[in-house]
C-alpha cells in the first residue's frame, strides 16, 4: 500500500465530487474511485466519507438513488448533479490557483 | 438554491426522521456488505470477510452518529431530543413541576393582575378626549396643619379672572340625588360642574351638547343636565330621542340637553358619575354658596395653557392665593396648591401618593417569593437528582450536556409558568368583579399590560432556568465514586444544612410579606369599623325637598318640620325621631365661637376665635343617635325662641374653652354673620365628641336647638326597631299625613352614607385583601413543597430507622420535631423582619397604628400551622412504609 497522507481540510469535497464526474457509485465504490485517483494517497473511512456524502446531498451537489450493485446488492448510489457539475469546476479553478500560487512561493529562490 | 435544498433536507430530516434513520441503516449495512463481498473476492473466508469489514468500518455507530451530524437541521433535532427528554424528566417528578409551575404562575399572574388593577384605578389619566397629561388640579391647603380643603365660589371666579399659565380652570363636586325619569325612581351620581367643565377637560357629547357658556354659573343658570353614556343606555334605553324632555333631580325639573361619550366618569377618578348639571342650577342658598368666602365646596381642575408648566401654575395660584389671604380675613393662612394630572381627590391623594413605590416594593416581594419557591424546589431536587447525574458525568456525558439538558428542563418548567401566569392574570383582571363587588369598578380599562407581565415572566423565568443548572456545577468529579455510591451525596451534611437554612429563610420572608398586609389591611379595616361616636346602625336620615318649591315660607316651613317631628315621634314603628341640620357633622358649617367677652368689636362672624362646627338640632337628637350626654341636660321643648339661648357643646369644645372647670353655666358667643347681634348663648349641658368623618378625629361642636334657630331646611332622622333602618317611604307617609302636596326629596341610611365616605379605604382593602391571599397561596405552597420534598428524601433514612425498630409515632415525632424547630426559627427571624416592616409601614400610613401589629401572630400562626401540615403529610406516608420498600424504592 502506497504511503498514505492525511486529508487536507476542504479537499475531501472536491475529492468526492471529481470521483463522480464519470459515473455514478456507491458509498465503497467512492472510496475505491478515490484510493485509484490517488493511487493510495489518501484512504477516506466511512466515518468521513457519509458524512460528506450526506452533506453535498443536502447542498444539492448529489442526487442519490437506490440500485442494484455489481453483486446484486441494494446499494445508494451518488450521482453529480448540475449544480455539483458546476462547483467542481469552480473547486477546480480554485485549487489549480491556490497549487500555482503555492508552488510559485516554494519553488522561488 | 443551495439555501432551498438545504431547507428540503432539513425538513425531511425532522418530519421523516424515522424513514431517514433506516435509509442510513440501510446504506452504511450495504457499505459493510459490499466490503465483505470484496474481502471475500480477495481470498477471505466468509466469516473472516465479514470481521474485516466491520473492524475496516470502525463502529457502526459512530459513523451513524458522525453521519447524523452533519445533517441538515441537526441542531434542531438535538434540541427535540433534549425537550423529550426533559418532558420524560420532568414527569417523574410531578409534585415538583406542579409546585413550581403553580408557584411561579400565581406569581406572574397575581403581580400582573395587581398592578394593572391599580394602574388602570390609579395610575392611568383620566379618560378625557384630549392631552390628560395637561391637566392639573388644585386644592385649598391650611399652612398651619397641611390640611387639603376645597375652593369657594369667590375663589373660582378670583382663580378664573387672573390666571394667565391656565388655559381653562373649572369648578365642579359630586353628590348623589334622588333621580325621577317616567321609567321610575332611584338615586343617581350627579356631578354639579361650572360651565366650562366640559371644554377644559376636552370632552365632547355623544349627543347634543355638552354644558357650556350659554348655561351659566350664576344662581340662576339653566336647569340642564348632560346625561353619561352608561346611563342613558341602561334608563333611557339608548333612546336619542330623550334630548329635550325632562328628568327630576331632588324633585327639581332638568332638561336633558346631551349624553356624555361612553367611558367618561367625570373628573373623579374613584367617583363615577351619572349625570352633569351647572351647579348654578342648584337650588343652593346663595348667601352660603355664592357669597360666603368660607364656604369651600368646589373642586377646581385646570388645563395648563400652551408652554405653561405645572410648577408656574402652581407659583401664580400661589401669588394669587397670597393677595386673596391679605384681601380678606377669612382666608388668612390658607395657600393653594397645584397637583399634576387630575381625578384624585385630596384624601384619596394620601392614600394613592405612596401607592406606585409601596406597589413596586409589593409586587417585587411576591416575585421573589416565588423565585424563592421554585430555588429551594430545585435545590431539594437538586439533592435528589445528584446520583444521576454523578452516574451520567461518570458514563462519560460532558458537563455541558448536563447542563444543556437541566437548561431545557427550567426553561419547559418557565414556559408552562408563564401560561399559566398569563391566565391567572387574565382571569383576575377579568374578574375584577371580585374587588368590584365591594367597588364600583366597572368601567376601568382593564388592559393586559405586557412591560409588566414581560418583566414578571423574565425575572421568574431566569430563575427557574437559572437554578435549575446549578446541580450540574455542583457535582465535581471528584465526588463521583461516593456519590454513586451510597446515592445522599457526599456533603450530605453541608447540602442538607443550606436546605434547612432555605426553609427558615423562606418562612421568614413569607411571614414579613404576610404580616405587611396584614398590618395594612387591619389599619384599613379599622377606619372602616371606626367608632363615629354614635350609632349609625338603625338610622335613616330623610329630608324633605326645599319647601318653598311647595309654596312655603319660613314660618309655615317650620311648622311644618315640627308636626312632621310629631308625627314621626308618636309612630309606632320608630323608636324616635329628630330634626339634625347636618346628618353627618362633616356637612356641618363651621363657625367662629368666643368666650362670652372676648369677642371682636362689630359683633359678626370672622376668622378668629375657635373655628367649630355647629348644628341645629331637636332635643331628641341625642337620644336618636345615641351620644351620650356627660354633663348637664339635652335640650327641651321648652328651650323656643321666647326663652333665653342655650347650647350644648362637645366635650373637646368644653376643654377648650374650659380647662379643669364645669362648662355648664358658662356663656358662650356665636356673633350672627349679619344682621342684628347675638346674645351669648348659655350652656347647658356637655355631650360626647363625634367624629366628622370617619378618618378624621372627633371634632369640636356648638349643638344649638332648632326651635331657637329656625331652617326651612332640616333632616328628618328616624330610628327604627331593632337597628333595621326605617325606609324613606315612612317618612313619606308621615309628610303625606300633613300635607300631601309635599314631596320627599330623598332618603339614605346612616350606615350608607358613612360608607360613601370610606370608598377609597374599602378599595385599598380590598386590594390589599387579594394580594394578601395571593400571598399566603405562595407562601404555603412553597413551604409545603419544600418541606414535603425534605421528607421525601428522607424516606430512606427513615425507613432504615424503622428497620431498627423505631416506631411509626416516634418517626412521625422525629419528623415534625425537625420541622417545629425550623418552624420557631423561621417565625423567630420573621418576627423581628416585621417590627421592622411595621415602622416603616407607619411611616408610609398615617392609619397604620400599634395595634395593626396584631396582624404578625396572626400570620405566624398561620404560616407555622401550614408549615407543620406540609410535614406531617408525607411524614405519616414516610412512616407508614413497609421498610424493605422504602429502601428498595431507590
Amino acid at each position: 500500500m502506497a504511503r498514505q497522507t492525511p486529508l487536507l481540510q476542504g479537499t475531501l469535497d472536491v475529492l468526492i465530487l471529481k470521483a463522480l464526474s464519470l459515473q455514478p457509485l456507491h458509498g465503497l465504490g467512492v472510496s475505491r474511485r478515490i484510493d485509484q485517483l490517488t493511487s493510495g494517497a489518501f484512504v477516506v473511512g466511512p466515518g468521513s466519507l457519509f458524512p460528506a456524502l450526506h452533506r453535498l446531498e443536502e447542498k444539492g451537489w448529489l442526487d442519490a438513488s437506490w440500485g442494484e450493485s455489481e453483486n446484486n446488492r441494494r446499494a445508494k448510489y451518488y450521482k453529480l448533479t448540475l449544480a455539483g457539475r458546476r462547483q467542481l469546476g469552480a473547486e477546480t479553478s480554485e485549487w489549480r490557483r491556490i497549487v500555482g500560487a503555492m508552488s510559485a512561493a516554494l519553488e522561488s529562490s | 438554491m443551495q439555501i432551498v435544498s438545504l431547507l428540503r433536507s432539513a425538513w425531511s430530516n425532522l418530519v421523516h426522521r424515522d424513514h431517514v434513520e433506516a435509509a442510513l441503516d440501510d446504506e452504511l449495512r450495504a457499505y459493510v456488505d459490499l466490503l465483505a463481498a470484496e474481502n471475500e473476492r480477495n481470498g477471505m473466508s466468509a466469516d473472516q470477510a465479514r470481521r474485516a469489514a466491520l473492524v475496516a468500518t470502525r463502529g457502526v455507530d459512530q459513523v451513524k452518529e458522525s453521519t447524523r451530524d452533519a445533517w441538515a437541521g441537526n441542531a434542531i433535532a438535538i434540541a427535540l431530543r433534549e425537550l423529550r427528554y426533559a418532558l420524560r424528566s420532568l414527569r417523574r417528578s410531578p409534585g415538583f413541576v406542579a409546585i413550581s409551575v403553580a408557584t411561579l404562575g400565581i406569581g406572574i399572574g397575581g403581580a400582573t393582575a395587581i398592578f394593572i388593577i391599580i394602574d388602570a384605578a390609579l395610575l392611568r389619566p383620566l379618560p378625557v378626549a384630549s392631552e390628560p397629561d395637561r391637566l392639573i388640579s388644585a386644592e385649598r391647603v391650611k399652612f398651619a396643619t397641611s390640611e387639603l380643603d376645597d375652593f369657594s365660589y369667590e375663589d373660582y371666579r378670583d382663580l378664573q379672572a387672573q390666571t394667565a399659565t391656565l388655559a381653562g380652570l373649572a369648578a365642579y363636586n359630586g353628590t348623589s340625588l334622588a333621580l325621577e325619569t317616567r321609567s321610575g325612581t332611584g338615586r343617581a351620581w350627579v356631578s354639579y360642574v361650572s360651565d366650562n367643565f366640559f371644554d377644559v377637560l376636552g370632552v365632547r357629547p355623544a349627543l347634543g351638547r355638552v354644558i357650556n357658556a350659554t348655561d351659566g354659573n350664576a344662581p340662576g343658570a339653566n336647569p340642564v343636565v348632560v346625561l353619561g353614556y352608561d346611563i342613558w343606555k341602561n334608563r333611557f334605553g339608548g333612546d336619542s330621542s330623550v334630548i329635550g324632555s325632562t328628568i327630576k333631580l331632588d324633585l327639581q325639573l332638568f332638561t336633558i340637553v346631551g349624553v356624555a361619550p361612553k367611558g367618561f366618569i367625570g373628573a373623579m377618578r374613584l367617583h363615577r358619575m351619572e349625570l352633569w348639571i351647572p351647579f348654578g342650577a342648584m337650588r343652593l342658598s346663595p348667601d352660603d354658596y355664592f357669597e360666603s368666602r368660607g364656604w369651600r365646596w368646589l373642586r377646581l381642575v385646570g388645563r395648563l395653557a400652551p408652554r405653561a408648566t405645572a410648577d408656574g401654575a402652581q407659583r401664580e395660584l400661589s401669588g394669587i392665593a397670597a393677595r386673596l389671604e391679605s384681601a380678606y380675613p377669612v382666608d388668612k393662612g390658607r395657600g393653594i396648591r397645584v397637583f399634576t394630572g387630575a381625578g384624585i381627590t385630596d384624601d384619596e391623594r394620601v392614600a394613592t401618593s405612596r401607592l406606585p413605590r409601596l406597589l413596586s416594593i409589593a409586587i417585587g416581594l411576591l416575585l421573589l417569593i416565588a423565585c424563592a419557591n421554585v430555588a429551594s424546589l430545585s435545590l431539594v431536587r437538586a439533592a435528589a437528582k445528584q446520583r444521576e447525574l454523578a452516574t451520567r458525568l461518570a458514563l462519560g456525558a460532558s458537563r455541558a450536556s448536563l447542563v444543556g439538558r437541566l437548561f431545557i428542563e427550567g426553561a419547559v418548567l418557565a414556559v408552562g409558568a408563564s401560561v399559566v401566569g398569563l391566565f391567572i392574570a387574565q382571569t383576575l383582571t377579568r374578574s375584577a368583579s371580585i374587588v368590584s363587588t365591594v367597588v364600583d369598578m366597572d368601567d376601568l380599562d382593564l388592559r393586559m399590560d405586557w412591560r409588566v407581565l414581560g418583566t414578571a415572566l423574565a425575572t421568574t423565568g431566569l430563575t427557574a432556568i437559572l437554578v435549575s443548572v446549578v446541580p450540574a456545577f455542583q457535582v465535581s468529579r471528584t465526588e463521583l465514586g461516593i456519590l454513586i455510591k451510597d446515592g445522599t451525596g457526599g456533603a450530605v451534611g453541608r447540602r442538607s444544612r443550606r436546605q434547612r437554612a432555605l426553609v427558615v429563610v423562606q418562612l421568614a420572608a413569607s411571614l414579613v410579606l404576610l404580616a405587611s398586609a396584614g398590618i395594612i389591611y387591619s389599619a384599613f379595616q379599622r377606619v372602616l369599623e371606626t367608632d363615629p361616636g354614635f350609632e349609625p346602625r338603625g338610622l335613616t336620615a330623610a329630608w324633605v325637598g326645599d319647601l318653598r318649591s311647595s309654596g312655603y315660607d319660613s314660618t309655615r316651613s317650620v311648622a311644618f318640620y315640627r308636626a312632621l317631628l310629631s308625627r314621626a315621634e308618636s309612630d309606632p314603628a320608630l323608636t324616635g325621631a329628630a330634626l339634625t341640620g347636618s346628618v353627618l357633622l362633616r356637612w356641618a358649617p363651621r363657625v367662629s365661637v368666643f368666650r362670652r367677652g372676648e369677642e371682636p368689636p362689630g359683633g359678626h362672624e370672622s376668622e378668629s376665635g375657635l373655628r367649630v362646627r355647629m348644628n341645629k338640632v331637636s332635643p331628641s337628637l341625642f337620644d336618636v343617635m345615641q351620644i351620650p350626654v356627660l354633663f348637664g341636660r339635652r335640650f327641651t321643648p321648652r328651650d323656643d325662641e321666647r326663652q333665653p339661648l342655650v347650647a350644648i357643646v362637645s366635650r373637646r369644645l368644653a376643654e377648650a374653652f374650659w380647662p379643669n372647670q364645669s362648662a355648664v353655666g358658662q356663656y358662650i358667643s356665636w356673633p350672627a354673620r349679619r344682621g342684628s347681634r347675638r346674645a351669648p348663648l348659655e350652656v347647658v349641658g356637655v355631650v360626647a365628641d363625634i367624629r366628622p368623618s370617619l378618618s378624621g378625629d372627633p371634632a369640636m361642636t356648638l349643638y344649638v336647638p332648632v326651635d331657637q334657630h329656625p331652617d326651612a331646611n332640616t333632616t328628618l332622622l328616624m330610628r327604627g326597631r331593632g337597628n333595621i333602618p326605617p325606609a324613606v317611604s315612612t317618612l313619606h307617609d308621615l309628610a303625606a299625613g300633613i300635607d300631601p302636596r309635599v314631596a320627599v326629596r330623598g332618603g339614605e341610611t346612616l350606615v350608607d352614607l358613612l360608607d360613601d365616605e370610606v370608598h377609597v379605604q374599602r378599595i385599598a382593602s380590598a386590594w390589599i385583601g387579594v394580594f394578601g391571599v395571593i400571598a399566603l397561596l405562595l407562601a404555603s405552597i412553597g413551604l409545603y413543597g419544600v418541606v414535603a420534598q425534605n421528607v421525601v428524601q428522607r424516606t430512606r433514612e427513615l425507613a432504615v430507622r424503622s428497620a431498627l425498630g423505631a416506631t411509626p409515632r416516634g418517626l412521625l415525632g422525629l419528623v415534625l420535631g425537625d420541622g417545629m424547630r425550623l418552624a420557631a426559627m423561621g417565625a423567630a427571624f420573621g418576627v423581628i423582619a416585621s417590627v421592622f416592616a411595621m415602622r416603616l409601614l407607619r411611616n408610609l400610613f398615617t392609619v397604620v397604628a400599634p395595634t395593626d401589629a396584631k396582624a404578625v401572630p396572626v400570620a405566624t400562626v398561620v404560616l407555622v400551622v401550614s408549615m407543620l401540615a406540609a410535614n406531617y403529610l408525607p411524614a405519616r406516608r414516610a412512616a407508614r412504609l413497609n421498610p424493605v420498600d422504602a429502601l428498595r424504592c431507590d
